[in-house]
Order: C-alpha cells, then structure tokens, then sequence
C-alpha cells in the first residue's frame, strides 16, 4: 500500500538518483554528524585547557663537585633525584621513579640497589634492571658541571632503553 | 474539597487502593512503583532466585546520591586542602565521620552487588535471548561503577589514594600507541598533582553519576520490556504465559522490596557505625609507602602486573576479557539451535558439577601458577634470546589460552553443550580472578613479595 506524497516522490525522483527526502535526510544526518564532532572537539580542548597545572621541574644546584667522593650515592628525595658519582668519577643524576609503573623507588643500603615498593623491581646504582618486572632502566638528567657547581636539570627527564656509557657525565677540571 | 485537600490530591491522585484493580491502577499512576509492572510472575518473586540484587544496587546508588551531596558541602578538591577538609569533616562537623563511611562503604558495597547481581544473570542464563543487550548494559554500568569508585578513590588525597592512583593511571601507559596521551590526559600532567584531583573530582560528582542514573534507567526500562526471566528447575520446560500465577505488584512485589531494603539498610547504618573508612596520612609524593597497593577491585590486576609483561597485563588481557563478556551473551546462546535453559541455575544436573569443577580447576591453577613463577619459573632468562614482550607476555599468554581451550574440548568430549562448558571457563577465570586479588591482597608484603598473612 502505497500513500499519496509517497507515490508523488517517486514520480520526482524517477530521473533522479536522489529524491529530495532521502537528499535533505542526509544533508540532516551530516549535519548531526558534524555537531557531534564540534561537541567532542571542544569538551577536549575544553578538558586540556588547564594540563599545564601539574608542574615539571626545574633545574636545580646539588652542590659542588667536590662534595661528592667516586663510589657514592646522594638522594635528594624533594626532586626525586639520585646523584650517582661511579668510582670512576662519573656523574650519574637518576630520576628516582620505577619505570614499571611510576612509583617512586629508594635505595636499599643492605642489597646495594634501588627497589620499587609496588611490584619489587630493582634496579643498579647505574638504573640498570636488575629484577623485572620493570624493563626500561631508571631515567636520567641532563647535568652541568661547573667547579663551584653541579646543576641538574630536573624538567627534562630523558628515558632509557638501555644503559649506555654516553649517560655518565665526567668533570675533567680540578 | 478544601484546600488541603485540593493541594494534596493535586499532588497524589490516589486514594488508598482497596481492590487489586485499584493496586495496579496505583502501579501505573505512580512515579517510582511505574517502574514495576502492574502484575508480576508469583513465582519471580522467589527471593532465592534474585536475591533481590539489582534492586538493593538501585538503594545504594540512592544511598550515595544522598551522602555524597553531604559531603560536597564539607570536601575541598585541592591538594593542600582535601585531606584537610576530610580530617575537619571526620572530627568537627556533627555526623561527619558517620556520612563518609556510609558514602564509603556504600561504595564498596555497591561494587560487590553489582558482580554479584551480574553472577547470578550468568548463572541463571537470564542473559540469554532476547535480554542480551541488557547484559551489556549491565557490564557498562559495572565499569562505570568501578570507574565511580576509583574516582572517589583518590578524593580524600591520603597515602592509600595517592598511590594506588599513580599505579592504576601508570597502567595506562602500556596501551598500544594512545597510551601515554591518554594518561596525560587523565591526569591532567606527567604525575598525579592538582589538575588531576580537579580531573577526578568533576567526573566523580557528574559524568560518572549522569551517566550511571541514564544507563540505569535504560537497564530498567530493558527489564520491564523483556519481562523478567521465570526461574524453573532442572528439566523443566519453560512455563508460557498461561501457566504462570500473576499476582498484583503491591501489596507481594513492594513488600518483598520494602523488606530486603530495610534490612540492607540497617545492617549498612549499624556497620558505618562501628568501622570508620580508612584515612592514612595526607598524600606524600616523594614516600610511596611500602608496599603500595591498587584499590583492593584492582588488586587483581597489578598481581597479573607480577607475572605478565605490563602491556599484556594492563592491556591485551583486560581487552580480551572485555570483549569476551561484551560477546558472551551472543555467542553462548542461539535461539535457532540450543535449548532454553533461562531461568535454571547454572544450566542443568551437570551444570552445577562443571561451575564447581571450574571454580576449583580455577583457584588452584591460578595459586600454583603464582607460586611457581614466584620461586622457580624465571621465562626471561629461560627465554633470553626472545624480546621481554614475547617470552613474559606472548607465550604465558597462548600457552594459557591454549590450556583454556582444552579444558573446553575435554569438557565438550564429555558430553558436557557448549553452554555448560562456557559456563565451566567462566567460572575458572572468574575464579582466577578472586584468587589473585586474594593473593595480592593478603600474601603480598614489603617489596610485594610473597608471605603468610600474619606477616603481612
């Protein structure tokens, strides 16, 4: 059964792909569609607007070169920060966060390692995995040696895949 | 009429009912009985067939709409105020301490009914045709429910929510591509810090609440629609419509309601009232405490973390077992070819052995798999010459579902319909599950290695 505008619209479209309905039912639709897509895009933008309230680090002065005796392992708990100075006299500034799942490790006198409470990893004095289930070593800092100061810069935290000799930091001037 | 009078009828039309057309005239009229219909299935209201699930989950979302609006007027959400304005809540303000445990508990209790409710659709194949969208339904307001609760999680800005959110978010990590933007964007910033408290807040007290109260209505609306399923014992054939006794919903459904909600609501006040919701120390960034632990519904999880690569723990398995139960009830029956078991607890004679076998098979396979991997299975090494994602993710992982799979064959070989052996695979993993969150809550001590519970 057919009713009367039905039977109107097909005579219309009869050379025609689209009939104005199915023409203007779309037009509608892409419409809608496009709305929905604003919606989305400004509630993200909307939602981002503010990400900047967390804050990165800075860079920060530990101290002079001489305070630090090859073989030693300083903590700076407030910057999430381990100043690593290897026998050799290298420099090494470890970001002190598990990089399994984001807690913040410490430093085990007895075992000689860092150790992640929440699932065990532990890691060497160089950030070396030494038990997963972390994989990635410790991040590191970019560090400046001067003779009167050691500044690391704590915003830019650079991770690792591996440990490489290129992350040791050496203070050559006395 | 006078103008008392007038006011009140304006209001409620009724006068009291006193016949059964009057009872389910008042049904239609009202807005919270118009939930109902107006004559229900007597033998639905079997109290052991339901337990009255879904209903008691609807209380406590009642119950947390109120509490939690208590406590917006108390709780600040920022950094340096919240675990303030909790410990000024809890010491100064009259019933303050009262209102948050019944908030918090209420919370946790909700997350329990609302598997258990989902338990007992599995079990009693209510999900089967034609109610297997409502099953989806369901699993979206379980998510959004766990989603409400982790969110209130970090609210009160102590040791516990600090780092059981900074776990949980770091999960997010291991998502294929999209991952650490989606952290970010949870989190407001590199680390858990004032935006996303501000993050967490606002989903806590509106999206999540909305979207729960709309989806809920839906899930209603579904049931009223599909009717509600008729328990029936083993072998027994579906009754029709003409078979079954209807009675009136009030006085034999409400009633049933009234009672059940009184008495939950009762043991809820005398508990809130005697175990104060934990409060540690306000949040330190830097002094994770040792050991840190998930919220206890995703304690489960960050077992699996032990064991499992982190992309294949806090990624490829929950996608999996997600998408498996969105599929369940689709692929579990088809109304052209299996017989209907709706309504018959876990399936038939046999069903009832297969759940039990699968929650044993389940329990101990999960512990001793934790067990040997803890003191003597170490794959990485075994396996060294295979990237980390492949020997402790990949492999575990098909060598796993390749055991499932024969377990599933064994149970088919022996006579068992493909329902009762989904059924059997679902009780493992879910059995699975509860055992890991068993083992991560009280086996796992300093440094999360394994110890007796005393230890702990």
């Amino acid at each position: 059964m057919i009713s009367k505008p039905q039977l109107a619209e097909q005579e219309l479209s009869a050379d025609s792909k689209f009939s104005r309905r199915s023409f203007l039912r779309k037009i509608w639709l892409g419409l809608g569609v496009l709305t929905a897509g604003e919606g989305i895009l400004v509630a993200l933008r909307y939602w981002g607007s503010r990400r900047a309230d967390n804050p990165a680090g800075t860079t920060i002065a530990v101290g002079r070169p001489d305070d630090f005796s090859p073989g030693t392992l300083t903590l700076f708990p407030e910057a999430r920060l381990a100043l690593v100075r290897l026998d050799d006299g290298g420099f090494l500034a470890l970001h002190l966060k598990c990089t399994h799942l984001a807690c913040v490790v410490s430093w085990d006198d007895e075992e000689g390692s860092f150790v992640c409470p929440c699932h065990g990893s532990r890691f060497d004095r160089t950030g070396a995995v030494l038990n997963t289930p972390a994989l990635r070593p410790l991040g590191r800092f970019h560090l400046n040696i001067s003779a009167t100061e050691i500044e690391v810069d704590t915003g830019h935290l650079v991770e690792r895949i591996h440990v490489s000799p290129d992350d040791v930091t050496y203070w050559s001037g006395e | 009429m006078n103008l008392l009078n007038r006011i009140r009828r304006s209001i409620w039309r009724m006068t009291w009912p006193t016949d059964d057309q009057g009872r389910m005239k008042l049904v239609l009229n009202d807005l919270l009985l118009h939930l109902h219909p107006t004559t229900v299935p007597l033998r639905a209201l079997k109290v052991t067939y339901t337990f009255g699930l879904g209903g008691l989950s609807i209380l406590l979302l009642g119950v947390l709409a109120i509490t939690g609006a208590l406590l917006l007027f108390a709780y600040t959400p920022t950094p340096d105020q919240a675990h303030k304005s909790i410990e000024t809540l809890q010491t100064e303000i009259w019933l303050g301490q009262f209102v948050r445990n019944l908030h918090h508990w209420s919370a946790n209790l909700l997350l329990i009914l609302v598997v258990l409710h989902m338990l007992r659709v599995f079990y009693t194949a209510a999900f089967h045709h034609p109610r297997e969208f409502n099953w989806v339904l369901g699993l979206a307001l379980l998510l959004l429910v766990a989603g409400a609760n982790f969110s209130g999680y970090l609210l009160p800005w102590d040791q516990l929510s600090y780092w059981a959110v900074t776990i949980v978010t770091s999960m997010l990590d291991y998502i294929p591509l999209a991952g650490p933007a989606i952290r970010r964007a949870v989190l407001g910033g590199p680390e858990v810090g004032a935006s996303t408290l501000r993050n967490f807040f606002a989903f806590h007290i509106s999206v999540l609440p909305f979207s729960i109260f709309v989806i809920v209505a839906f899930h209603i609306w579904r049931v009223r629609k599909d009717t509600i399923s008729i328990p029936r014992a083993v072998d027994e054939d579906p009754p029709t419509k003409r078979q079954l006794k209807y009675v009136t919903t009030v006085p034999h459904l409400v009633v049933l309601e009234v009672t059940g909600g009184l008495i939950v609501l009762a043991l809820l006040l005398l508990w809130s009232g005697t175990v104060n919701a934990p409060l540690l120390e306000s949040a330190d960034p830097h002094h994770p405490p040792n050991p840190a632990k998930a919220a206890w519904y995703f304690v489960g999880f960050q077992e699996l973390l032990l064991h499992f690569h982190p992309v294949y723990a806090s990624f490829v398995i929950p996608a999996l077992t997600l998408l498996a139960l969105v599929l369940l009830p689709y692929l579990d029956f088809d109304p052209d070819r299996d017989p209907n078991v709706t309504g018959i607890w876990f399936r038939s004679a046999r069903g009832r052995r297969l759940a039990g076998l699968g929650l044993l098979v389940g329990t101990v396979w999960t512990t001793l798999m934790v067990v040997i991997d803890e003191y003597w299975l170490d794959l990485p090494s075994l396996l060294s010459f295979l990237p980390n994602s492949i020997s402790t993710g990949l492999i575990p992982l098909l060598a796993t579902l390749l055991g499932l799979f024969i377990f599933r064959l064994a149970l088919r070989a022996h006579g068992a319909t493909a329902s009762e052996s989904n059924m059997a695979l679902f009780s493992l993993l879910f059995a699975a599950f509860v055992t890991l969150t068993a083992i991560g809550l009280f086996f796992r001590g300093q440094n999360m290695a394994l110890m007796w519970p005393w230890e702990v």
